[in-house]
């Protein structure tokens, strides 16, 4: 009887699961496996986006990684052998993750979802580069769906290589895109100099997107904000609030709108939106109680690194400190802060301190065509 | 005596029931028929038993007079009459989602579906198989695969709960938390208590806490309600 369900109303149910119950109800037979497999989750309220975390290491291929639940409160390992080579984590695309084989210095960028186990490379770029700077922004079309995710990464600056050995290669001033409609990358057009030099010596982390500008921030000290207009194709620079103070900084999207994360050196963690005229307006600071709790032994916020999404921001170091979370409570319509522990260990086992990097993404058990 | 129209349905079994038209066009399949003129005489519904079509037109009967200014039924008495009216049997639950589907009754299918749902959360595959009379027709290659995709949502993470300290305080301090209160009073104070639902830095926090409460109460302040307190008697939130 039920295992007969019509697919369109089976779907109905298992659009009202969280990923980890649909896992285990695809598993009991394969009429379910199949309406799972079919039906991407829908985006409702209900399917928070999971903290994913990515261990760093050299060489190595990565074994796992591991997974936050948002509603149970608790952490679950995914196996990552599906994957060819060694990868470094680049940045979500809606259920997938962009990602970069660690075993060829200039660029090289793939696609992988972890719980379809589907991995493919991105075709080559047409200008090889090392560190470059890589953004990605979501197409929203009419026909954009989990099963047809429509993309593009743009690459910009980094360092070429050049022909014949010599000393000194050169910075490359030029700015590449990638369709997924079209699965080609073609060359956008020249970058300032200044802008391509910065995006490489400062390898920025994750970009964001808003308000069609594609936004990085320099990796360290003294921080800037560089932006990508991608109508235009201009680029413009932003100050950063209290740049010289800032023990880490990152840009996350919060309800559509850029925001900086930023610790300050012997302060607290704070929050500022860009407001009109490019201008940062101080929206929150983290509670002293979570900010004592995250930071322990530490007397500096050095080795913090934050991501979001924009109904949420997590704050993480390694795998097993504790992360702090500020999310939006559906049900009250506000924001609230929540202390998250870290991941400890796995079937009785220890999980080691690792170094990771965290992306928040929605999980889909559908699999994507992917070009 | 009132003149409101009625419809009449003929379930599968041959039941006839009779039926305000509004009550009845809480299913678009029915509105549709009636607005097509197609309802003059007995509407047959085919895929649907009486027993079913009875707790359908209960439904929407009650769901029907809630949209009437004249009854102030509120949210969450409609609510409670939907949880009691949805605890029946997977058989009947069954029937349900198919007859809402086919009658179009969007409240009810949520419902229904929603309910379907909430069983499935948070149970094994093998929990999920007997509950639903389901049975396992994957082949071994199949299932290698499957178990392959899906390990990860069968394991989960235990909390950090190795590091054990122990903490010395004054009982008056410790009476503040009423979880310890009664444990003191039922006279439990030979050996260390223990809190399985607190790690170390919590109870740190706690206890520093209490000691605020008491030096607050001993100075004849109104002691305030202590996040403390909440944190022990709900071990959830520790």
């Amino acid at each position: 009887m039920w295992s007969n369900l019509p697919s369109d109303l089976l779907a109905n149910i298992f659009s009202l699961l969280p990923p980890d119950s649909l896992a285990r109800a695809s598993s009991s037979c394969r009429h379910w496996h199949t309406c799972a497999k079919a039906y991407p989750l829908s985006t409702a309220s209900n399917n928070l986006a999971w903290f994913l975390a990515m261990p760093i290491q050299r060489n190595h291929t990565l074994l796992s990684c591991y997974l936050h639940n948002p509603i149970l409160n608790n952490w679950h390992a995914l196996s990552l052998d599906f994957l060819p080579d060694p990868v470094r984590l680049v940045g979500p695309i809606g259920s997938l993750v962009l990602i970069r084989p660690t075993i060829s210095t200039f660029l090289q960028l793939a696609i992988c979802n972890p719980f379809t186990r589907q991995f493919r490379h991105l075709p080559m770029l047409n200008i090889t580069r090392t560190k470059p700077a890589v953004g990605v922004v979501m197409v929203l079309d009419s026909t954009q769906s989990v099963l047809f995710p429509c993309f593009k990464v743009f690459v910009a600056g980094g360092m070429s290589e050049a022909e014949a050995p010599r000393r000194g290669a050169t910075y490359e001033p030029t700015l590449e895109m990638y369709d997924s409609r079209r699965d080609t990358w073609q060359i956008v057009g020249p970058m300032p100099v200044e802008f391509a030099v910065r995006l490489t010596v400062w390898t920025p982390n994750e970009s964001v997107y808003s308000k069609g500008v594609l936004y990085w921030i320099t990796s360290a000290r003294a921080y800037s904000v560089m932006g990508l207009e991608i109508g235009t194709n201009t680029w413009v620079e932003l100050n950063v609030p209290m740049a010289e103070k800032l023990e880490f900084a990152t840009l996350v999207r919060r309800n559509g709108v850029l925001t900086l994360v930023g610790g300050i050196c012997g302060g607290e963690a704070c929050l500022w939106e860009l407001v009109e005229g490019y201008n940062w307006r101080l929206v929150e600071k983290m509670p002293i109680e979570f900010g004592i709790r995250f930071l322990g032994s530490k007397t500096s916020w050095g080795s913090t690194k934050c991501v979001g999404s924009d109904k949420a921001i997590y704050l993480y170091r390694d795998l097993r400190s504790g992360m702090v979370v500020w999310r939006e409570v559906v049900d009250k319509g506000k924001w609230e802060w929540f202390w998250v522990e870290g991941c400890c260990s796995f079937g009785g086992k220890q999980v080691q301190t690792l170094p990771i990097k965290g992306v928040l993404l929605q999980p889909s058990l559908a699999p994507s065509w992917i070009p | 005596m009132s003149s409101v129209k009625k419809v009449t349905l003929k379930s599968s079994d041959g039941e006839i029931f009779e039926v305000e038209e509004t009550v009845a066009m809480e299913s678009q399949t029915i509105k549709g028929l009636i607005e097509d003129d197609c309802a003059d005489n007995a509407i047959p519904l085919p895929n649907v038993t009486g027993h079913i079509l009875s707790l359908v037109i209960q439904y929407c009967k009650e769901h029907t007079s809630s949209s009437d200014s004249n009854s102030s039924k509120s949210n969450e008495k409609l609510k409670a009459w939907d949880t009691q009216f949805i605890n029946v049997d997977l058989n009947v639950l069954f029937d349900l989602i198919m007859a809402a589907n086919y009658l179009n009754v969007k409240g009810l299918l949520d419902l229904t579906c929603q309910t379907v749902a909430d069983m499935i959360k948070e149970k094994t595959p093998e929990q999920i198989r007997a509950m639903f009379n389901i049975v396992n027709d994957f082949t071994p290659e199949e299932e290698e695969e499957v178990r392959r995709e899906n390990a990860w949502a069968f394991e989960i993470s235990l909390k950090n709960n190795n590091v054990v300290d122990t903490f010395e305080v004054e009982e008056s301090m410790a009476k503040e938390l009423q979880t310890i209160k009664n444990m003191i009073e039922d006279n439990y104070t030979d050996s260390v208590i223990p809190l399985h639902n607190v790690t170390s830095d919590i109870l740190e926090l706690v206890i520093e806490d209490c000691k605020k409460h008491v030096e607050a109460a001993e100075s004849e302040s109104e002691p305030s309600y202590s996040l403390a307190s909440k944190l022990i008697d709900d071990p959830l939130k520790a």
